[in-house]
């Protein structure tokens, strides 16, 4: 028995060490590999989800977004003062006298990545690229009424469009790409989003060299950058499952920069030693979006919602302070229209405010006189067919304070008789799922959106249904607004009648804007030092509005490279194993011992 | 996004097709080696598992290893001397530690060594700080240590109940008591009598229970962020990346065939009873 | 997580002839006389088991929580939108074990959720035994083909680890209680259906089964009369450490992510501690409570389970 056994157990632990064994050699060479790194200057930003794709035809989320930044240029930037349009690679673009004929100058002397020259040839063939190429509608809107693109020389672009308009200013988000890379995917769409684009041939101040999937994502400085070289060498996005972690890494020095904290965490942090906190004040809404139907026949969506006095009934029966104190612990504004505070040459109060006021007896009133005056044995009312009114509501648990917002919003709804499933679901599937098929009522999720207005007010009209819309929401006189606003060229009509629209959204409540939350990020005061705000006032250092990586000095303590605990745990590791060592030892001799006796 | 469009997607990954078609496309694909692509990364689920598998074999082997290791050594001390202050303890610390759950256990580590102590990183799998030769060996072992420990602590008081029954059961047996009354070293009956026998069931205990310890690295990786198959699973749920969850389901459910084989194949070679049988 | 004993369990030893039988009026009344006579001598053995009794005292105290607790709070005090406390106050005199981010106090959180997270145990304990011994027992009687099918797909329940299949299972069907009560008897029941298979093999073919076979009694009859009641010891030791586990399954799944979102059990407390950053921040108070009643609870029955697993598996006992 003894005999047969022992070479069994042997070799089964000798396999499974070596198993192990070699896992960790596979482990450690693999990611040994990714950066040798000499005495450079790396830059470490804590994100709290991957990218979902750094192909611009994917792009999605604010980690993709921030890449696309940094990767390639704009045709003009962002000012960081008001966030009104400022040179980019169009240093100037001006229209005609009847707005159809834009011409741009585009600079001269730049190049991508890659060395070969980025001319105003490359815009037209992204522009058109957009038009032929972007099924999915993600930057269509920005090139309204198919314009069409002709480059007389290398430093001019005429943009000509069969109706008056001044999308050239908005300005486009569109990211320039470089006609030798892409050209190859024009027009197959399918191709082209399966284009994985890493590393990536851009023009931008830094240049995403590799992309480790769940893990991050590094990108080197564009020494040739035509705004100035970054001074520092590389940035190194790392992607953190639990904010915990994210923020660990923060406080033992592992990463420079965290981005989006919940307030929670960010309370933590503020006046721990060597880190400093950054709010961006109010620079998204979140919202209740309702779900209208339309994304097919199977749809399931609750059509009681398609009367407005249930909608009405809902805002009133929220109370937006309260989410402010409890899901924001006060780090966000109570919300109302579609713009945002911190933008306030668009920002708008309504009118009639008190009238969506948190008043749960008004809601009630309503109700009952709007025919949801029955109720069932459990207290929710009844719709016109004699159905409980339950509503399945979606929270996203990556999106900081939507599951809890859903929490307090469900309480509250149980009030006035409003009955609230809540499911949690990832914005993916979401995208993958729910919004085709339209089997929700609502969602809480939010919008960041573009400095002008209007992107956000486009996502209401009928034809963005599985666009960017939030629930298929449709008006033929909304839409006719939308349609008029892109015509006034003259900039306060255009912001009057985009405050009517303001209105009309408010009034007609297709979704509820909540709250304006302020953007919570943390940072090493020891290590880098000119952060730029954008905007300026009140904005955040990173995840901003492009070039804010490029004004950052390093200071002493990031150049001496990382100060992690490592020294400490190292110890620990070698002390426990020198203990198995000595208790090894010590076994096998008393078993020697005992075997002699 | 146009309807024509979603039936395009719809037809790309053999939705439209009628459900005996889809399982028979499903099985054929899957018998093949071909999981599809994953929604979320738009990788091939093949790529997204086989980045995440060597992970999770450093994490589940080390954990098997020095758990089975220390539970039997304490089953056997224990059960040797049953009712001494030794076997009560750890008897007792061995149900506590069953009885906990392995996710919040890993998280009164993280209190512990992490937010009072800050003796290691508190997640992902490496610094990221471009080291290289022993410096990130080090650097895997200090972000390998707390989850390890979770996994540990969560399976050995397991082990060391098993081992401790299936030695008191075998030291009722007849040889057991035959070399005993021979005059046999009380140490040497338990060497080479005793303990060969109770180990063999509970090796075999060990191996069946390899399941358990892949599913608790599920929610061990998904505290840590260590990214292996756990950490690959607990998102596939989150964004329903159903190619990836039938993926993973598969490999899981192979690799606890194999280790239950390894098993059979294992108690097999070293008890004759079940050779001739 | 698994059963604790090692091996099949061994034909109970509960069912003692009694030697001088006063005459009894009807058989009826032999059988209670003996079920009683049996149960007390039982009783007297698991008295001696101080684990059995401590394990079995906690476990009545944690019933009486589940029942009766949530009686004393007031449903005002564990709403998200009513909670009258501030966000995250430590423990205090007033506030036992501190308020959550909502302002709720943990301790009326955790008195609520004890009833939740018993209800999870003991209903997915009841599918597992119904699913567990209606197998086992049908495999175990009828044999044939019948066993071998049931036997192929215990064996594969068997092997496909709990937690893939859980995840599926709770991906596709969503995150309601019912659903994660038939989750958990779904991927638990094999380990009790092998269990009582074995058991059900050997009393079949004991003497008076077949003696009230060959008097004309039909399957049920049976199964109801003679192999239920010795399948029976066996299913119950099994079932008391099945609610342990069938509780820390439910926490596994809450911590994941796949818990009702509607309602409060104690994994779902920590996972929404966890997820609001309460190890950073501090609130020690919000995450180690819960837990700390998951293991207790845990190992209440775990300790019962184990101590009726002693005196049911002869071979156990002490020597």
């Amino acid at each position: 028995m003894m005999r047969r056994w022992r070479p069994v157990a042997l070799a089964v632990t000798l396999v499974m060490v070596g198993g192990v064994a070699l896992s960790g050699s596979a482990l450690a060479q693999s990611s040994g590999t990714s950066s040798p790194t000499g005495n450079k200057i790396v830059l470490r930003v804590g994100v709290p989800g991957d990218m979902i794709s750094p192909n611009p035809l994917l792009a999605t989320n604010g980690d993709d977004y921030e890449t696309l930044f940094n990767a390639y240029d704009l045709l003009f930037n962002f000012n960081p003062d008001d966030l009104s349009p400022s040179p980019g690679l169009a240093t100037a673009c001006n229209p005609s006298a009847d707005y159809r004929t834009w011409t741009c100058d585009i600079r001269s002397g730049v190049t991508w990545s890659d060395g070969q020259p980025l001319t105003a040839e490359d815009i037209a063939f992204t522009y058109r690229f957009i038009e032929t190429t972007d099924e999915n509608e993600v930057f269509t809107s920005y090139l309204p009424y198919h314009p069409t693109f002709s480059v007389p020389n290398a430093t001019t672009l005429i943009w000509k469009s069969p109706k008056p308009t001044f999308a050239p200013t908005i300005p486009p988000w569109i990211p320039i790409l470089p006609e030798h890379i892409w050209k190859q995917y024009e027009g197959d769409g399918k191709a082209a989003r399966g284009f994985a684009n890493v590393p990536a041939v851009g023009s931008g101040p830094f240049v995403l060299t590799s992309w480790d999937k769940g893990q991050g994502w590094t990108m080197e400085a564009n020494k040739n950058y035509w705004g100035g070289a970054p001074a520092i060498d590389e940035i190194q996005y790392i992607v953190y499952d639990s904010q915990e972690a994210m923020v660990q890494a923060l406080k033992s020095g592992q990463v420079d920069f965290t981005d989006n904290l919940n307030p929670t965490l960010f309370n933590s942090l503020v006046g721990q030693p060597n880190i400093g906190t950054v709010k961006g004040t109010a620079s998204t809404f979140t919202n209740l979006a309702f779900n209208f139907g339309g994304q097919g026949p199977d749809a399931t969506n609750n059509p009681v919602l398609k009367d407005l006095n249930i909608r009405r009934a809902i805002a009133m029966g929220i109370d937006k302070q309260s989410i402010v104190d409890k899901v924001w612990q006060g780090d966000a504004q109570v919300g109302s229209v579609v713009t945002l505070p911190s933008r306030p040459q668009w920002f708008y109060t309504p009118t009639d405010v008190q009238s969506q006021a948190y008043d749960p007896a008004a809601a009630n009133t309503l109700l009952d006189q709007s025919g949801y005056a029955s109720k069932d044995p459990s207290g929710i009312r009844l719709d016109k067919n004699g159905q409980p009114i339950d509503l399945n509501i979606i929270t996203l648990p990556e999106e900081t304070g939507s599951v809890d917002t859903g929490k307090l919003i469900a309480a509250q709804l149980q009030q006035i008789g409003i009955g609230v499933k809540l499911q949690s679901m990832s914005d993916k599937q979401i995208e993958n799922n729910n919004w085709y098929t339209g089997d929700f009522d609502a969602y809480v999720w939010g919008w960041g959106g573009d400095p002008d207005p209007n992107f956000i007010l486009s996502i209401f009209i009928t034809s963005q249904c599985l666009g960017w819309s939030d629930g298929c929401y449709s008006n033929p006189t909304y839409d006719k607004m939308f349609a008029h606003q892109s015509t006034l060229l003259d900039h306060t009509a255009r912001v009057a009648y985009i405050q009517k629209m303001q209105q009309f959204i408010y009034d007609q409540i297709p979704e509820i804007v909540l709250n304006y939350p302020n953007y919570l990020q943390a940072y090493r005061s020891d290590r880098f030092t000119g952060w730029k705000p954008e905007p300026t006032n009140g904005g955040t250092y990173l995840f901003g509005w492009g070039n804010q990586y490029q004004g950052l000095q390093p200071l002493a303590a990031a150049e001496s490279g990382s100060s992690s605990g490592i020294p400490t745990v190292l110890w620990v590791v070698l002390g426990l194993v020198a203990i198995a060592v000595i208790a090894f030892v010590a076994l096998s001799r008393r078993r020697r011992a005992e075997e002699e006796a | 996004m146009t309807p024509q469009r979603i039936a395009q997607i719809e037809h790309d990954q053999g939705l439209d097709r009628p459900l005996p078609q889809q399982f028979v496309v499903y099985a054929e694909n899957t018998l093949t080696g071909r999981f599809g692509i994953s929604f979320v990364t738009n990788e091939s689920v093949t790529t997204v598992i086989a980045r995440a598998i060597w992970p999770t074999v450093l994490l589940v082997g080390s954990a098997t290893l020095i758990s089975t290791f220390f539970g039997l050594w304490a089953g056997i001390k224990g059960a040797w001397g049953r009712g001494s202050l030794f076997d009560t303890t750890s008897l007792f610390g061995s149900l506590v530690l069953y009885s906990a759950p392995e996710g919040w256990l890993g998280m009164i580590l993280l209190i512990i060594f992490v937010g009072t102590f800050h003796w290691f990183p508190a997640g992902q799998m490496s610094s990221n700080t471009g080291q290289t030769g022993i410096a990130n060996v080090l650097d895997i072992l200090s972000h390998l240590f707390l989850p390890c420990m979770t996994l540990v602590l969560g399976y050995i008081g397991e082990y060391t109940i098993i081992m401790r029954s299936s030695l008191l059961e075998v030291m009722g047996e007849d040889f057991v008591m035959t070399a005993r009354a021979k005059g046999v070293p009380d140490r040497l009956v338990r060497r080479s009598h005793a303990v060969p026998n109770a180990l063999l069931p509970t090796l075999t205990l060990v191996f069946y229970s390899f399941g358990f310890i892949l599913g608790g690295s599920v929610i061990v990786e998904a505290v840590f962020s260590w990214p292996g198959l756990g950490l690959l699973t607990y998102r596939a749920i989150q964004d329903l990346d159903y190619n990836v969850i039938q993926a993973v389901f598969l490999l899981f459910s192979l690799a606890v065939i194999a280790f239950n084989l390894a098993a059979d194949i294992t108690y097999g070679y070293l008890d004759p009873r079940v050779r001739e049988a | 997580m698994q059963t604790l004993d090692p091996t099949p369990s061994e034909p109970p030893v509960l069912v003692g002839e009694p030697a001088n039988l006063v005459p009894p009026k009807s058989p009826r009344r032999i059988g209670w006389a003996r079920r009683r006579r049996a149960l007390s001598a039982f009783w007297k053995t698991y008295r001696r088991s101080r684990m059995g009794m401590v394990g079995l005292v906690m476990m009545i105290l944690f019933i009486l929580l589940a029942v009766v607790g949530p009686f004393f709070v007031p449903a005002k005090d564990v709403s998200v939108a009513f909670a009258t406390g501030k966000p995250f106050q430590p423990p205090t005199v007033h506030w036992l074990l501190g308020t959550d981010n909502f302002g709720r106090s943990v301790l009326s959180l955790i008195v609520v959720g004890s009833r939740i997270s018993l209800i999870v145990g003991f209903a997915a304990t009841v599918v597992t035994m119904v699913l567990g011994a209606g197998i086992g027992i049908a495999s175990g009687f009828y044999g044939g083909k019948t066993d071998t099918l049931l036997n192929a797909l215990t064996n594969w329940f068997l092997v496909i680890p709990w937690i893939a299949l859980a995840i599926v299972m709770a991906s596709i069907l969503g995150p309601t209680l019912l659903n994660i009560i038939l989750i958990i008897g779904i991927t638990s029941w094999a380990g009790t259906a092998r269990l009582v298979r074995a058991q059900a093999l050997t009393v079949k073919e004991r003497p008076y089964v077949e003696r009230a076979r060959a008097l004309g009694g039909g399957d049920l009859h049976t199964i109801a009369h003679h192999i239920l009641p010795n399948v029976m010891p066996v299913i119950f030791a099994n079932t008391v450490l099945t609610v342990a586990l069938s509780i820390l399954a439910e926490t596994t799944l809450s911590l994941l992510g796949l818990g009702d979102p509607n309602s409060i059990s104690w994994g779902g407390i920590i996972n929404e501690a966890f997820q609001a950053g309460a190890l950073s921040a501090g609130y020690w108070w919000w995450i180690i409570p819960p837990g700390v009643m998951i293991v207790l609870v845990v190992l209440a029955f775990t300790m019962c389970g184990y101590a009726l697993d002693e005196i049911i598996n002869p071979r156990l006992r002490a020597r």
